[in-house]
């Protein structure tokens, strides 16, 4: 009989409880131009990309400063001999 | 006629690219992953600082979230917990204090007022809420703030549906004994 009461005893705390957190933990509404301005610094930080690197710009670049290196030594060669 | 689109689509095209999919999954989600953090820090400058974290990991990372049988909010509020737990450990280790010695005696929760009734029971509850273990935290404010089901929370908190109904009965015992000690923070005193 008292194990019976203190079984009530539990559940209906529980129930009140429940109640309690059903009545006090509503929802909270955040600012509305926090969310406005997160949402805009989201959406545009994708189009914000490193850019990657041009390496067929770069062979061209080292390219033709091989091929100039190679024509002042072959114009000193010749002026050297005349 | 956003509401209409289905998160999985969405995925998809922001994960291809497409910004305005994310938008409107962000919108969908803000206000949620908002409140449980807000309730998980009892700050409005935190609440807003981790609920921008999330949503920038969220979006780096969209491109690798794939569908295991886990639905987007759920990834996002691992996401929210894993980043407030970082908070809490970082805090913790600034202020060498418990978290629990965190909250002054005169309560300072600063919820907009529009939002919750500043009311004494409300206090108490909330400040016995945060001496929960972070586990149990989660478990309430996913219940009763986000209103989600127990299948749902297993889902989040990577736990079998049986498991969240056993942990939850052992939260409300817990949370009870907590809200004793608030109301009541002599006794424990004076039993010593």
């Amino acid at each position: 009989m008292k194990e019976k009461a203190l079984k009530m005893k539990a559940i209906n705390s529980y129930a009140k409880m429940e109640n309690d957190l059903n009545s006090n933990l509503l929802p909270v509404y955040p600012d509305p131009e926090f969310i406005k301005s997160l949402g805009k610094r989201l959406l545009g930080s994708k189009n914000i990309q490193i850019e990657n690197p041009n390496h067929g710009l770069a062979f061209i670049f080292i390219g033709l400063g091989l091929f100039v290196g190679a024509l002042f030594v072959w114009l000193f060669r010749r002026i050297d001999t005349t | 006629m956003n509401d209409s689109i289905d998160d999985v689509k969405l995925i998809q095209d922001a994960g291809n690219g497409d910004n305005e999919a994310f938008g409107i999954l962000y919108e969908r989600y803000v206000r949620k992953i908002y409140n449980y953090i807000y309730y998980r820090t009892g700050n409005v400058n935190e609440a807003e600082d981790l609920t921008a974290k999330v949503f920038h990991r969220a979006f780096r990372h969209i491109e690798t979230y794939n569908q295991r049988g886990v639905p987007f909010s759920a990834w996002l509020y691992r996401i929210a917990h894993n980043l407030v737990a970082n908070w809490y450990r970082d805090r913790s280790r600034k202020k060498e204090v418990a978290l629990d010695e965190q909250l002054p005696s005169s309560y300072q929760f600063d919820f907009p007022e529009s939002a919750l009734e500043k009311s004494q029971e409300a206090e108490k509850l909330i400040k016995a809420l945060r001496r929960l273990p972070p586990e149990r935290q989660q478990l309430v404010i996913l219940k009763f703030v986000e209103g989600l089901s127990n299948m749902e929370i297993g889902l989040i908190m990577r736990k079998s549906e049986g498991a969240i109904k056993s942990l939850y009965h052992r939260t409300l015992e817990s949370l009870r004994k907590e809200v004793e000690k608030v109301e009541h923070p002599n006794n424990r005193k004076k039993k010593k």
